[in-house]
């Protein structure tokens, strides 16, 4: 007996969406599905107007008023002198990466799981880690991309620069930041409740802890006991470690042990909150 | 000779979905009490019932979102609870309440969903089947209600699905919308595919259900055709009418206590209602009497539906 298509029922008259070669791996496909699933989260990524403005532009013009109000005058930062604007790259290169990587994914990854995105995601025959792995992959790609926004602007405006031997710890440092600030983005968007919480949640969360950090004041105006509280929590040792590889041609080594130490800490930490809390289904309904 | 077709196992089977004894507690609060079901391969099964009668929590376990906490479910021949890509790959499922990802195009989406799926739709058929060719190239989130709806529903479609669960598909829609979203449910099943469908509106049920289970309070407490659901076809028919005031009411009527019903009104309840039709209105012609607002009912599934969740509320849980 033959079939014709007018007959044939729906899932007999498929066309491979992806044509499946001999010889490509599963991994390989999954790999690509991770891939295709980027490029289409990007894409809605860089169409969000809140999106463009809060992640890109607000740095940049951070930096442009910080330096305006502040001055580009001499600082001293734990006994190293430098230049206002170079404080003020380094300093909000870390907020460009806890705005993007943590604040905005947080927001986006609640928004995603109470609009029911994520479990419809979970209804395909995508494997849950390929969904993980996009939405981590997205975030962390647009938290570099604005940090190094903002690093570029630094140096052709302000002329901040890195001694070359300097550059691969700024790098790292900047990469061991939207990383460990994903893994926290996905630990808090686990513990919050409802859409309507996830922006008062990530800002009360961020900003205190961004202020006490020097991330938007003087390092050198911030009493004594908070610089102290401050090195706790994740803000402060990557502020530190952004600002080092800048003043490595001042005689610092550039690279801060006891900063990676607490980023490491802080990002195991959110791995561990991340895994136990992490869920697709809506829970404000 | 059969052709044999990639994914079509379902077809040689007669099952689509089997529950036994299925079961769910939270804690210590069991909110399904054993349900049995038996979901035949192409047909449409609808789950009526209240809110918060298990209805979700059902189809959610079904679905392969839930864990069970009793009872053995097979789902296109496997358990839901550790079945992988492959099984993922033949069933959809259009969520009760999701909205699409707010900015890409109705095209976009399908794109990204098709990259899921090892065989997928092609786009604009489905944009066709949907009635969402208008809105290609549309951004979701200026879709209205009723078109985000229909795109959760082609994205439910872009993996070819044997079985599609539906989650209150219509809730929402005005009625021109309604109709056109049950010809679209209809015409997939004329396709083959099996349908599980949950709804609030009882005539959605009627339309388009081959089988029907009313869950309450986590029990089936009763499944048929939309035809003899609850024994609804072994009901006597009612034919009531208005006599003017002062005549007396033909042989075997009774006084018409229902609800809102007008003073004068009699009933004639009648497993015969043509012979019981023509003795009335012969008794009113032969005496010149006029049968005002004449009217021959049979019980609806609305009135079976509500007996039934209502019965059950006399009854201690």
């Amino acid at each position: 007996m033959t079939i014709s298509v007018d007959q044939a029922p729906p899932h007999a008259i498929a066309v491979p969406a992806h044509p499946d070669p001999v010889g490509t791996s599963l991994a390989r496909r999954r790999l690509a599905m991770v891939a295709h699933q980027v490029r289409y989260d990007t894409l809605a990524l860089v169409r969000n107007p809140t999106a463009q403005g809060f992640a890109f532009g607000m740095p940049i013009a951070f930096l442009v008023l910080f330096v305006a109000i502040f001055g580009n005058g001499t600082m001293h930062v734990d006994g190293h002198a430098v230049k206002g604007s170079t404080y003020y790259v380094a300093a909000l290169t870390v907020f460009a990466i806890v705005d993007v990587a943590f604040m905005a994914m947080v927001i986006a990854m609640v928004e995603r799981r109470e609009h029911g995105v994520l479990r419809r995601r979970r209804a395909t025959p995508q494997p849950a880690w390929t969904v993980i792995a996009g939405t981590a992959i997205t975030s962390i790609m647009s938290g570099a991309v604005s940090a190094a926004l903002l690093l570029a602007v630094g140096r052709l405006a302000y002329g901040a620069t890195v001694a070359p031997a300097a550059v691969p710890a700024l790098l790292v440092a900047v990469a061991v930041g939207v990383v460990v600030f994903c893994a926290l983005g996905f630990a808090v968007a686990g513990l919050i409740k409802s859409f309507d919480s996830a922006q008062p949640v990530v800002t009360a969360l961020a900003l205190p802890l961004m202020f006490i950090s020097g991330v938007f004041i003087p390092w050198g105006i911030i009493p004594h006991w908070l610089q102290q509280v401050s090195g706790v929590f994740p803000v402060r040792p990557l502020a530190v470690a952004i600002l080092d590889p800048y003043l490595a041609h001042h005689g610092a080594g550039g690279w801060s042990a006891s900063s990676y130490a607490v980023l490491a800490a802080w990002g195991l930490a959110g791995v561990v909150v991340a895994v136990r809390r992490f869920g697709w289904a809506p829970r404000d309904v | 000779m059969t052709r044999r077709v990639r994914f079509r196992t379902v077809q040689d089977m007669d099952i689509a979905i089997e529950a036994t004894d299925l079961r769910m507690a939270y804690g210590a609060t069991e909110v399904v009490h054993g349900i049995d079901l038996a979901v035949p391969a192409g047909e449409i099964f609808a789950v009526l019932g209240p809110n918060g009668a298990g209805k979700t929590t059902t189809i959610e376990i079904l679905e392969g979102f839930r864990q069970r906490t009793g009872g053995n479910i097979r789902v296109l021949g496997r358990d839901p609870q550790d079945a992988g890509a492959e099984w993922r790959e033949r069933i959809g499922v259009v969520l009760q309440s999701s909205t699409p990802e707010a900015e890409l195009t109705v095209s976009e989406t399908l794109d990204l969903y098709a990259g899921f799926y090892r065989g997928a739709a092609p786009a604009a058929r489905l944009l066709e089947l949907c009635g969402l060719k208008e809105q290609a190239d549309v951004r979701n989130k200026r879709l209205s209600g009723g078109q985000q709806r229909r795109l959760d529903v082609a994205l439910a479609l872009v993996g070819n699905p044997e079985l599609l669960f539906l989650d209150e598909p219509t809730t929402g829609f005005d009625p021109a919308a309604r109709r056109a979203a049950w010809q679209m449910i209809a015409g997939l099943k004329a396709l083959g595919t099996t349908i599980v469908l949950t709804t609030h509106y009882l005539e959605e049920a009627e339309y388009l259900a081959d089988q029907i289970a009313v869950i309450d309070r986590g029990r089936i407490v009763a499944e048929g055709t939309p035809a003899t659901l609850g024994g609804r076809n072994q009901r006597p028919t009612d034919i009531t009418f208005r006599l003017p005031d002062g005549l007396d009411p033909p042989p075997g009527a009774t006084p018409n206590d229902k609800a809102g019903a007008e003073p004068g009104s009699y009933r004639v309840a009648t497993d015969d209602p043509t012979g019981a039709l023509y003795e009335v209105t012969r008794w009113a012609v032969a005496r010149g009497y006029p049968l005002l607002d004449i009217d021959v009912h049979r019980p609806g599934l609305e009135d079976v539906y509500l007996e039934l969740t209502d019965m059950k509320e006399s009854v201690p849980a």
